[in-house]
C-alpha cells in the first residue's frame, strides 16, 4: 500500500511519469552482471581452484632468494683479511637429462669427482641439485664450453682470506653458505652477513632462469665491515717469532697473546700451528682452535708475580722482606717442595728473581688460602675473561675451601690452577697499567659499507685489582727478574726496560693424576717499556724438546718479538742509562773511591761497613739503570 | 530571492536527513572504493615504480592528487543545483567533441601502444574520451527530457540521438578505444530506452549495432584475436592469452581469503602495470574472494542507491542524469572485472574509483557530485 502511494507521489512531481520499470530493469541487468562476476570469481577462487593452482604451479616464475654480500674483516690499519669474490656454483637438473650414467660420466671428468658419487647424487629424485659449490673459474669454463643440457650456474660470493694463515684462528670462517662457523666469522655472524634480497625470476620452458627478465623484490643488504684492533703487520711478527721458536725446541705448540697494557685491546694472537682459512679441509680440526683463549694449563712459577702482587697488596711483605729458602728442600705436611737451585735467605725480590718454590710457598703461607684465593680471582683467574670470540675457556680455580693440605703451597708457584694465556695476559697487564684489569677485545669497530659507525668498543675496566704503588713494585720485582742472574734474563731487550716471569709447569696426567715426566709447557709472560709499559706479551710453548725451561725456551721468543714491534711502533730505547752503563769491578777500592765514582757518575750507593769492597751488586758488567741503587758491602782487610 | 537564500543555506549543509539531503549510501560506496583504491594503487605499483622511477610510492602520490582533485570537484558540483547544468549542455557538448578531435592529431596527443587517448599539455596530461563520456550524458539527459513528448517519433526522438551520441562514439573509436565506445553506445541504448524510444527503432537499431559490431572486430586483426582468445586463453597461455590465463592464476592464488595486501607475485612479472586495466585481479590475489565480493557489492550498493536517486528525482533532467551516471560507471566497472575474471574478452578499461588513471578517477568523481546533487533536491 504505501509503496504504491509513494510511487503516486513520485510520478505526480511536475507531471511528469517516471520509466520506473525500465530504470529497474537496466539496474536489474546490470546486476545480474556484478552477480555473474561474483560466480566466476567464486569458481576461480574456491570451487575450482585447484586448476588455477596447478598453472601456477606449472608458471614460469621462481623465487629466488638473492645472497647479500658478506662483511669484509679488516686489521686495525684497514688491510683486509676476509673479503668475498664472485664464485660460480654448478647445479642440475636431473629430469632435463636423458641419460644419467653417461651424463655423470662426462661430469666427473670435468669435477674431478667420481663417477659413482655424483649418479648417486642425481638420483636422490630432487629436482635441482648443487654438484660443486663456489667452484673453481676454469673448471665452469670447460663444463660452460661443454654445454650440457640440464646444467646450470649460479654465482655465489665465496669467503677469501688473502692473508692466508695470517691471523686465521682469529678470523675463523665460514661454511659454503657463508655462514660464520668460528672466530670473528662466527661470534660477529650477525653483523657480517647482512640481509638477503628476494627476486622473482622468469624461467623459459626449459627451466632456466632467465636473470634478464626478472624483478627485484628486495634488495640484498651487504654485511657490515669489521675493523680488528690486530694489526696484521705485528701479527705477523708475532707469528713468524713463535713459529721459529716452537721449530726450535721442537716443541708440539705455540702460543702468543700481545696486548695493549693500558687498553686491553689485542695487537696480535697467535697459535701455532697456523690454520688456513681457506683450507678448512685440509687443516686438522685442531689446529682451527685459538689456542691462547681456548687452552688451559698449569702456568707454573709465572704465578709467583701475581702471588708477590697479592701479598704486597695485603702489606703482609715488602719487597725487601727475607725468606729462609732451606736450601732447595721443603717438607709441606706430607709432601717436599724443592727448588730447582738450592738457597738460602732471600729478599721477596730475589725470591721472584731465582724463582724459588719453597720461599713462593712461605709468601703464601703469610697470606692464607682465603687471600690468595679472592686475589687470583681479582685478577681474573677461574672465569672468563669475556674477550668478543667465540669458545673461551674459563680455566680452573678450585675454591680455597678445596684446595687440601699443601693446596696453597702449590698454587703459590702455579700448580693445581689452570689458566689461559689469555687470562695471564690480562692479570699481567693490570699490573703494567697500574692495577686495572681490563676487559681483552679484538673488534675495534664495526661500520656500514659507507661508513658509517655502528658499533665501536671502547676500553673496558672490569674493576681494579691492585694499587698503583703495588704495582709498581711488583713491575720493579719483575724488571729484577730481566736481569742477569735473573730467570728470565735471556728475554731482556737492549734499549728498553722490560719486566717479566718466567714459568716452567709440569703437564698433568689425568690417568694417574700426577705429572708427565718430560712434558713441560715453557712459558713467559712480561710487558715493555717496564717505565711505560705499552704492550704485555705472553708467550707459552708446549712440549719442547731441547729444554723444558721457560727461561730457554719461551723467553727468546719474547725478547724476538717485543725487539721488532718496539721497533715497528716507533717507540724509542732509552740509551741514557740504560745502554751506556754497565758496573764496573769496584773490588778492592776504598770507600771513598767508591763515592767519588757514584758522585760522577749520578749513581747512588748503599754502602754498608768500613775498609775495601768485598761484595758488590750489580756485578760487574751488569747494566745500571737510573734508578739502580748499588750495594756495597765494605770490609776492613789488613 | 527568499528562497533561494534558503537553498543557499541549505547549499551548505552537506550531510542532510535522509531524503532531502545527500545520499549517505553514495558519499559510502565512494569512500570506500576510492579507499580500496589508494590501497591497492601502491600494492600494485610500488615495486614496478621503483624499478621504472626509483621511489616506490610515485603512482601512489599521483593517485592521491588526483583523488584529493576529484573529491574537491565532487563537493563543488554536489553542493551546486544540477539544474543549472541545464544551460550548459550544448557547449559542454561542442567542448567534448573538440577534445576528442583534438586527441586524433598527431602532435596533440601522444600515441601510447598504437593508440591516441591522451592530450599532452606539457606537465600535464588527460584523455578526453574520460571527459567526454560525461559531456555525453548531460547532452542526453537534457535533450531526452526536452523531447520528451517527441520521443516516440523517429526522426527526432531517435535518429537525432543517435547522430549526437554517434559522433562522439565514432570519435573514440578511431582513436581507437573499442572499449569504450561499447560502453558508450551501451548506455546510449539503455538511456534511450528509459527515454521512452519506440521499442522497434531500438530492436532494429540493436541488431544493426551487433552487426557493426562485428564488423568493428573483424576489420581491426588485434580485435579478432581477443575475441579468439577469450573463448579459448589456453590456446595460446603465452600469447594473446597471457593476460587472461595470468589473471585467473591470479584470482586462484587468492583463493578465499587472500595472500595478503601487498604479497601478490603476480603483479611482479605476470600482470605488469597491473595498477590500472587488471587491479581487480590483483584484489583477488591478495584479498582473496571476501575482497572481490566486498568491491562487487560496493559498486553494487552504489547502483542501488543511484537508481533510488534517479526515481526520487525532482524532475526528469535529474532522473536521467543520475541514471545515465551510474550506467556508466557501474557498467564500465561490471564489464572491468567481468574482463578479469574472463567472462568478456579483454577490453582497455580502469575500474572506477580503484585503478590508477588520473581523468578517469577526477571525472568519475566529478559524475557522483552531480548524483549527489540530485539527491540533495529529492522527493520523499
Amino acid at each position: 500500500m504505501k509503496k504504491t502511494k509513494n510511487s503516486k507521489r513520485i510520478s505526480l512531481v511536475r507531471g511528469l511519469e517516471k520509466p520506473v520499470w525500465k530504470v529497474r530493469l537496466i539496474g536489474g541487468l546490470i546486476l545480474v552482471l556484478f552477480a555473474a562476476v561474483s560466480l566466476k570469481a567464486l569458481e576461480l577462487q574456491v570451487l575450482n581452484r585447484d586448476k588455477a593452482l596447478d598453472l601456477a604451479r606449472k608458471q614460469h616464475w621462481k623465487k629466488l632468494t638473492l645472497l647479500p654480500r658478506r662483511g669484509k674483516i679488516l686489521d686495525s690499519k684497514k688491510k683486509e683479511l676476509a673479503v668475498n669474490i664472485e664464485a660460480e656454483s654448478i647445479y642440475v637438473r636431473p629430469r632435463n637429462i636423458l641419460d644419467l650414467p653417461d651424463f655423470s660420466n662426462k661430469l666427473s671428468k670435468h669435477l674431478n669427482m667420481p663417477q659413482k658419487q655424483i649418479l648417486a647424487m642425481l638420483l636422490t629424485g630432487k629436482p635441482f641439485i648443487w654438484v660443486k659449490r663456489v667452484a673453481k673459474p676454469e673448471v665452469v669454463a670447460e663444463i660452460k664450453k661443454a654445454n650440457f643440457e640440464g646444467v646450470g650456474f649460479i654465482e655465489e660470493p665465496k669467503r677469501v682470506y688473502p692473508n692466508s694463515y695470517l691471523a686465521g684462528q682469529i678470523l675463523g670462517f665460514t661454511d659454503i653458505d657463508s655462514k660464520g662457523i668460528e672466530g670473528i666469522e662466527y661470534y660477529h655472524d650477525d653483523f657480517l652477513a647482512g640481509t638477503p634480497g628476494k627476486i622473482i625470476v622468469q624461467k623459459d620452458a626449459r627451466g632456466k632462469e632467465i636473470i634478464s627478465n626478472s624483478v627485484v623484490v628486495e634488495e640484498s643488504k651487504t654485511g657490515f665491515d669489521i675493523f680488528l684492533t690486530i694489526d696484521s703487520q705485528i701479527q705477523y711478527i708475532v707469528e713468524k717469532e713463535l713459529k721459529e721458536g716452537v721449530e726450535k725446541s721442537s716443541a708440539d705448540k705455540g702460543i702468543a697473546v700481545l696486548m695493549k697494557s693500558e687498553t686491553g685491546e689485542l695487537l696480535a694472537m697467535a697459535s701455532y700451528p697456523f690454520f688456513d682459512p681457506n683450507k678448512i679441509d685440509r687443516n686438522s680440526q685442531e689446529n682451527r682452535k685459538n689456542l691462547p683463549m681456548w687452552y688451559s694449563f698449569e702456568p707454573g712459577s709465572i704465578m709467583k708475580g701475581f702471588l708477590a702482587a697479592a701479598a704486597l697488596e695485603e702489606k703482609k711483605v715488602t719487597s725487601n722482606s727475607r725468606f729462609n729458602c732451606e736450601n732447595g728442600r721443603r717438607k709441606v705436611g706430607s709432601s717436599i717442595i724443592n727448588d730447582v737451585h738450592p738457597y738460602g735467605i732471600l729478599s721477596l725480590s730475589e725470591i721472584i728473581k731465582v724463582s724459588s718454590n719453597i720461599c713462593a710457598s712461605k709468601i703464601a703461607e703469610t697470606l692464607g688460602k682465603d687471600r690468595l684465593y679472592e686475589h687470583l680471582k681479582g685478577f681474573g683467574f677461574g672465569e672468563k675473561t669475556g674477550i668478543d670470540l667465540p669458545g673461551e675457556s674459563s680455566g680452573r680455580l678450585r675454591n680455597s675451601k678445596d684446595w687440601g693440605a699443601i693446596g696453597l703451597a702449590t698454587i703459590s708457584f702455579g700448580q693445581g690452577i689452570s689458566v689461559t694465556a689469555l687470562q695471564l695476559a690480562t692479570a699481567l697487564s693490570a699490573i703494567a697499567n697500574g692495577g686495572y684489569l681490563m676487559r681483552p677485545y679484538v673488534v675495534e669497530k664495526i661500520t656500514d659499507l659507507d661508513g658509517r659507525v655502528i658499533q665501536e668498543k671502547k676500553p673496558e675496566v672490569v674493576r681494579r685489582v691492585i694499587s698503583y704503588d703495588t704495582a709498581e713494585e711488583v713491575t720493579k720485582i719483575l724488571e729484577g727478574v730481566m736481569t742477569k742472574g735473573g730467570t728470565g734474563n735471556r728475554a731482556s731487550i737492549q734499549g728498553y726496560r722490560s719486566a717479566g716471569k718466567t714459568g716452567t709447569a709440569q703437564v698433568p696426567n689425568p690417568e694417574t693424576g700426577g705429572y708427565f715426566p718430560d712434558r713441560h709447557i715453557a712459558s713467559f709472560i712480561g710487558f715493555a717499556p717496564a717505565d711505560d709499559p705499552e704492550m704485555t706479551l705472553v708467550v707459552a710453548v708446549e712440549n719442547p724438546k731441547t729444554s723444558p725451561y721457560g727461561g730457554v725456551v719461551a723467553a727468546p721468543i719474547f725478547k724476538g718479538i717485543m725487539e721488532k714491534v718496539l721497533f715497528y711502533l716507533g717507540i724509542p730505547p732509552k740509551t741514557t742509562f740504560a745502554q751506556s752503563r754497565f758496573m764496573p769491578n769496584l773490588m778492592g777500592m776504598s770507600s771513598r773511591d767508591v763515592l767519588r765514582w757514584a758522585e760522577k757518575e749520578g749513581i747512588e750507593v748503599n754502602l754498608k761497613g768500613t775498609g775495601s769492597v768485598i761484595h758488590q751488586k750489580p756485578q760487574e758488567g751488569e747494566i745500571i739503570k737510573e734508578d739502580t741503587v748499588c750495594l756495597i758491602e765494605l770490609r776492613q782487610t789488613i | 530571492m527568499k528562497k533561494e537564500e534558503g537553498d543557499l543555506r541549505k547549499l551548505f549543509k552537506i550531510f542532510e536527513s535522509q531524503g532531502t539531503g545527500y545520499d549517505w549510501g553514495i558519499i559510502a560506496s565512494v569512500i570506500f572504493l576510492s579507499s580500496m583504491g589508494v590501497l591497492m594503487v601502491y600494492s600494485t605499483s610500488s615495486v614496478f615504480a621503483l624499478e621504472k622511477f626509483g621511489d616506490s610510492s610515485y603512482f601512489l602520490k599521483r593517485h592521491a592528487i588526483y583523488l584529493s582533485l576529484g573529491f574537491a570537484v565532487m563537493i563543488i558540483l554536489m553542493k551546486l543545483n544540477y539544474s543549472v547544468l541545464r544551460g550548459l549542455v550544448y557547449p559542454a557538448y561542442v567542448i567534448g567533441l573538440v577534445i576528442l578531435a583534438l586527441v586524433l592529431i598527431p602532435g596533440v596527443s601522444k600515441e601510447i601502444g598504437g593508440a591516441r587517448r591522451w592530450i599532452n599539455l606539457g606537465i600535464w596530461s588527460f584523455q578526453p574520451a574520460e571527459i567526454a563520456k560525461f559531456l555525453l550524458i548531460f547532452y542526453l539527459s537534457y535533450s531526452l527530457m526536452k523531447k520528451k513528448e517527441k520521443m516516440d517519433t523517429f526522426l527526432i526522438g531517435f535518429v537525432s540521438h543517435l547522430v549526437i551520441a554517434g559522433s562522439y562514439i565514432i570519435l573514440i573509436l578511431l582513436e581507437p578505444d573499442f572499449g569504450m565506445s561499447t560502453i558508450l553506445l551501451i548506455v546510449l541504448f539503455g538511456m534511450l530506452f528509459i527515454g521512452g524510444v519506440n521499442m522497434r527503432y531500438l530492436a532494429f537499431s540493436s541488431f544493426v549495432a551487433v552487426i557493426f559490431l562485428v564488423w568493428a572486430v573483424m576489420s581491426e586483426g588485434y580485435r579478432m584475436n581477443r575475441v579468439t582468445t577469450f573463448l579459448n586463453p589456453w590456446k595460446d597461455p603465452l600469447g594473446s592469452g597471457y593476460q587472461a590465463v595470468q589473471s585467473f592464476t591470479a584470482f586462484g592464488l587468492g583463493g578465499i581469503q587472500g595472500t595478503g595486501l601487498g604479497d601478490s607475485t603476480q603483479k611482479l612479472l605476470f600482470l605488469p602495470e597491473a595498477h590500472t586495466d587488471f587491479i581487480f585481479s590483483i584484489i583477488g590475489e591478495e584479498l582473496g574472494f571476501i575482497g572481490v565480493v566486498l568491491i562487487i557489492f560496493g559498486f553494487g550498493f552504489l547502483m542501488i542507491r543511484g537508481i533510488r536517486i534517479a526515481l526520487r528525482a525532482p524532475d526528469l533532467f535529474g532522473c536521467y542524469l543520475v541514471f545515465g551516471c551510474i550506467m556508466l560507471v557501474t557498467l564500465q566497472a561490471g564489464v572491468n572485472m567481468a574482463v578479469a575474471v574472463g567472462l568478456f574478452p579483454t577490453k582497455g578499461l580502469t575500474l572506477p574509483f580503484i585503478s590508477y588513471g588520473g581523468t578517469s578517477l577526477v571525472s568519475s568523481l566529478a559524475a557522483m557530485g552531480i548524483v549527489l546533487s540530485v539527491s540533495r533536491h529529492g522527493i520523499k
